[in-house]
């Protein structure tokens, strides 16, 4: 390159050959002069063998510019005469055609001729062969782009930090799940941007792995948004320079929330089976002997014993027949006795419950709204036993009304396609978020009054099982908690076709 | 009419039920039976012809519903009462060798009296407890 520095001795016309000529004429690479108008006038045997013309073609003037692709001379041609004294006063990029059609790229680095006069008189131009460059920057822009598309599209919320904690990078949906803005937040100290969202001050994960830690993996909760927070499984692994050494952490957030969810139904499902299992075995032996207690009791009283006596075996009988009762409510936890199962109308159920609890709530000073589905809540299942869920319910929400201030139960029900929702939802004390999960075990109760077995809610839970259904609660952010039935739909076959889903609903009502 | 007395046989393991129970239907009236089996159910029945069966279904040996098939055999008209702390029963009356009545232990001797007296009006619907 050095040598184009130097000012050639050129004539144009004059067949003698410049010392760049001589030089040219051994290079491995493209070398060749052009006129002010763009004209070859010298071309090097290499590119001469790439192209397949002859020198003859050169030497004849015939404008062979079409030889170049992509060629702008005009740049190439300012570049030269602007910079003059830089070792390649013009660069350019472009690709060079030969006969047969075979393209290459090539970078042309040009300087000025300088005429006897001292006025650029054309252009000397060496050239090279970048097609492995270009492949490689093809390569390296297309596993970008890879690097890009898997990153954005990953399902886990993944950033990357410096050491000095400011962030790199972010994808898609880290952006999103924590709703930050990555243009905004770029470049900003980690535990400014996420302070409230996911930033773990006292394990900070970036401590620990510059530290010396290979990888981290970690439940954690973050805020998903200010009323929300999720569970997430944290993977931490260094982020490294070429030398391997580590220059900041790429974390990976993993939103577990529903697997966490789900975990915990099935341990409460699982458990509550067996429960179920265990109480009907319990439930048989501890039946017979209370049938003993209860026929002798009531054959000693037949007996005509002394007051005082009678006393106390009707104690012991009653005490008997409330051991009796629990027995029988754990029983109807253990198992679907003598269900019938018809086609029943959810709706109707409510409105029978709300029908016989509407004095007590009067009583009580609870004012009740209903919302039912215009058309009707089908469903295949024992309308006692579905009742008993719907009204368990609805003295519980009354339960956790205060009778002094009163309070609301709102009860609504909505059909999708193949499942129905009942939704009952009060204004009272709520559920304590560590009790939501045990409400549904048997013997299970908040209530101090003796009246409450503590089977109401698990007896529930079996019932809306056996129909194929859930029962979930959640406490509203309003206060109070809302009770979720949601039960698989029948299609009803109408008797007379065309009728609509009002129709139906107005039949019933 | 002459109104006759109420046999009834007690089918059950529990000695302190078969005692209890006879004795409470002794006093109401009934001329009761007690045997702790089904085989000592059906050895008993030359000497014994029950109008009402109450029985156990979880029995060592011969279990309840097994009595039930045996005793309609040799008594068609008989009035069986599943008397039972078992948590999964067959419907009642799903044929015409189930029982007539069902009733769930432990329970107090008017519930099976009434019952049993139901049973010899021929209602037998209203007695499953």
């Amino acid at each position: 390159m050095q040598l184009l520095d130097k000012k050639w001795e050129f004539n144009q016309g004059v067949e003698e050959e410049s010392s760049f000529r001589k030089f040219a004429a051994s290079l491995p690479c493209f070398a060749f002069e052009l006129d002010n108008s763009g004209k070859l006038i010298y071309a090097n045997a290499a590119l001469l063998s790439f192209t397949g013309h002859r020198i003859e073609e050169i030497h004849s003037g015939s404008n062979i510019l079409n030889i170049f692709d992509s060629w702008d001379f005009e740049l190439l041609q300012n570049g030269a005469l602007n910079r003059p004294s830089e070792s390649a006063g013009g660069k350019s990029e472009c690709e060079i055609i030969s006969k047969i059609g075979k393209r290459i790229p090539i970078e042309v680095f040009a300087s000025t001729i300088g005429g006897e006069s001292g006025k650029s008189i054309g252009l000397r131009c060496i050239a090279f062969d970048i097609s492995e460059r270009k492949r490689i920057e093809s390569s390296i822009l297309q596993n970008a782009l890879e690097l890009d598309r898997v990153f954005n599209t990953a399902s886990g919320a993944m950033c990357i930090i410096n050491k000095d904690f400011s962030i790199r990078r972010m994808n898609d949906e880290f952006a999103t799940t924590f709703g930050i803005d990555p243009i905004k937040s770029l470049g900003r100290k980690c535990n400014e941007v996420l302070a409230r969202i996911c930033c773990d001050r006292v394990q900070c994960p970036l401590t620990q792995i510059l530290g010396g830690a290979n990888r981290i993996e970690q439940e954690t909760e973050a805020e998903i948004s200010p009323a929300e927070k999720a569970n997430f499984h944290l993977t931490v692994v260094p982020y490294c320079d070429r030398a391997g050494t580590i220059i900041g952490m790429v974390s990976n957030f993993r939103n577990i929330t529903e697997i966490k969810l789900i975990q915990r139904q099935l341990q409460q499902a699982t458990l509550l089976a067996t429960l179920g299992e265990m109480t009907a075995g319990i439930a048989h032996e501890v039946n017979n002997p209370l049938s003993s207690i209860l026929l002798y009791s009531e054959l000693l009283m037949a007996g005509g014993a002394n007051p005082k006596i009678r006393k106390d075996l009707k104690l012991i009988h009653d005490e008997a027949e409330r051991a009796s009762r629990t027995m029988s409510e754990l029983l109807n936890y253990a198992r679907g006795i003598n269900t019938s199962m018809t086609t029943v109308n959810l709706n109707t159920l409510v409105k029978k419950v709300l029908e016989v609890r509407s004095y007590q709530q009067n009583v009580k000073n609870i004012h009740v709204t209903r919302n039912l589905s215009r058309a009707g809540f089908y469903i295949q299942g024992d309308s006692n036993q579905i009742t008993q869920v719907i009204m368990n319910i609805v003295m519980n929400a009354e339960d956790s009304i205060n009778e002094k201030k009163g309070g609301d139960i709102n009860i609504t029900t909505e059909i999708s396609s193949k499942w129905g929702r009942l939704f009952i939802c009060d204004s009272g004390k709520g559920i304590k978020e560590e009790d939501l999960q045990k409400i549904f075990f048997p013997f299970f109760t908040t209530k101090k009054n003796a009246q409450r077995s503590g089977l109401g809610l698990s007896v529930c839970y079996g019932i809306v099982t056996r129909h194929h259904g859930f029962i979930k609660a959640k406490n509203n952010p309003s206060g109070g908690t809302t009770f979720i039935v949601e039960l698989p739909l029948v299609q009803r076959v109408s008797k007379k076709p065309g009728r609509t889903g009002l129709e139906l609903a107005r039949e019933h009502d | 009419m002459i109104k006759r007395r109420i046999n009834v046989l007690i089918v059950d393991d529990e000695p302190a039920i078969r005692d209890s129970l006879s004795r409470i239907l002794d006093q109401k009236g009934c001329i009761t039976m007690a045997v702790r089996g089904g085989k000592e159910a059906l050895d008993v029945l030359p000497a014994f012809s029950p109008d009402v069966v109450i029985l156990d279904l979880i029995m060592p040996g011969m279990d309840g519903y097994e009595v039930c098939r045996r005793l309609r055999l040799s008594i068609p008209n008989v009035k069986v009462v599943y008397f039972t702390a078992k948590v999964e029963v067959g419907g009642v009356n799903e044929s015409s060798i189930g029982p007539d009545a069902l009733i769930e232990k432990p329970a107090s001797s008017d519930r099976i009296f009434s019952c049993i007296q139901k049973l010899m009006l021929g209602d037998s619907k209203s007695c499953i407890a």
